[in-house]
């Protein structure tokens, strides 16, 4: 079994939301609906205060119930495969939005925005290829549910080349947000095998999901100050 | 001595009596509510209460605003509240601008508490050992 998870630490990010413009360049998404959106808080009182910073993005939790409230009204738009991504469908997504108030990480965005070239002036490579010719997660459409697909376009290379070892490696087969971390703030891959860079992570930091109460279990894991939230 | 002992005996036992006679009267409250607000959803799920067919949030025609508000009658700032946050904020909407129409922001324990596992809505989330 292969299960992909993110580790995001956030002792060590220190907001240059390098990977959010990583994102929007890669997925490009248009700016009133953010794949990957940067938090930020203070912590501590003067003059012992710092700022903490962390990015926040779909959560590709193993019982989603966007997932779930989405298949309970019979849309079956949303779909969790079996490398454990939550995928949208978005000729099936009505965008009745349920999604959104049921996520407790209120990560889908209903775009209602059409899409927008990031130069007024002159379309950028992306931008010149026909919809029709990009990867069916990249055909966007208004008023269909939009979120961060971990780069599925890019995992699904690896699987397709047979190297699903590969994936958080080799930077073709990685998402972009974690590629271009400064700081290596970011991990991805296979926290299904014992000997993975993520699986070490978890362990030696500590690493935990956000709003456990929740019982979603998310595939994100953060390094926060303190451990567990 | 004894008697002392027995007036002492009396005095707790009376005291512990009214305490568990407080606690009846509160609990068949709650339950009886929780027991309505139940009815009341399965009644929806079996359609014998009409909630419209349009599948969205649209707080006057869509059916997530007439199940919850119209006919659970759950109040707005049960869900939604002011301009302050609380622990339980939306992460993503925290530094975002205030939707014109969303009277504030969107509580998640208030979901949790009936679409948890066991609760009297549609089960959505997972058990958590924390809740």
């Amino acid at each position: 079994m292969t299960k992909l998870v993110r580790v995001i630490d956030m002792e060590r990010c220190m907001g240059c939301r390098s990977c959010i413009a990583a994102c929007h360049m890669e997925n490009h998404y248009t700016p009133g609906s953010p794949w990957n959106e940067m938090v930020e808080y203070e912590n501590g009182s003067y003059p012992d205060v710092r700022t903490i910073f962390g990015t926040m993005a779909c959560m590709h939790c193993e019982d989603p119930p966007c997932q779930k409230i989405c298949d309970e009204i019979d849309v079956h738009a949303i779909s969790k495969n079996e490398y454990g991504v939550v995928t949208v469908d978005y000729d099936k997504c009505t965008g009745c939005g349920y999604c959104a108030p049921v996520c407790p990480y209120g990560v889908p965005q209903i775009n209602k925005e059409p899409p927008q070239a990031l130069y007024p002036e002159q379309q950028t490579p992306y931008e010149a290829i026909p919809s029709a010719q990009r990867h069916p997660l990249h055909q966007k459409k208004n008023n269909v549910m939009e979120k961060c697909t971990f780069c599925w376009h890019k995992l699904e290379k690896a699987i397709t080349a047979g190297e699903p070892e590969l994936i958080g490696k080799k930077p073709e087969y990685t998402p972009s947000c974690d590629l271009v971390c400064p700081v290596n703030a970011r991990l991805f891959g296979d926290i299904d095998q014992p000997d993975s860079e993520v699986s070490a992570y978890i362990g030696k930091k500590k690493a935990a999901q956000l709003k456990k109460q929740a019982g979603t279990n998310p595939q994100v894991y953060y390094v926060v100050r303190g451990g567990d939230f | 001595m004894k008697l002392l002992g027995l007036i002492l005996l009396s005095c707790m036992l009376t005291t512990a009596f009214a305490e568990q006679q407080g606690t009846q009267q509160i609990r068949p409250e709650k339950e009886l509510k929780t027991m309505n607000l139940a009815r009341i959803a399965e009644q929806i799920r079996n359609g014998k209460i009409d909630v419209g067919k349009d599948y969205s949030t649209n707080f006057k025609t869509g059916r997530f605003h007439i199940i919850h508000a119209d006919k659970l009658l759950i109040d707005c700032n049960n869900c939604h509240f002011g301009k302050d946050y609380k622990d339980d904020y939306q992460i993503m909407s925290k530094h975002k601008p205030m939707p014109d129409k969303m009277p504030g922001r969107l509580q998640r324990s208030v979901c949790l508490g009936c679409h948890g596992e066991g609760g009297i809505g549609t089960h959505l989330y997972g058990r958590s050992a924390k809740w």
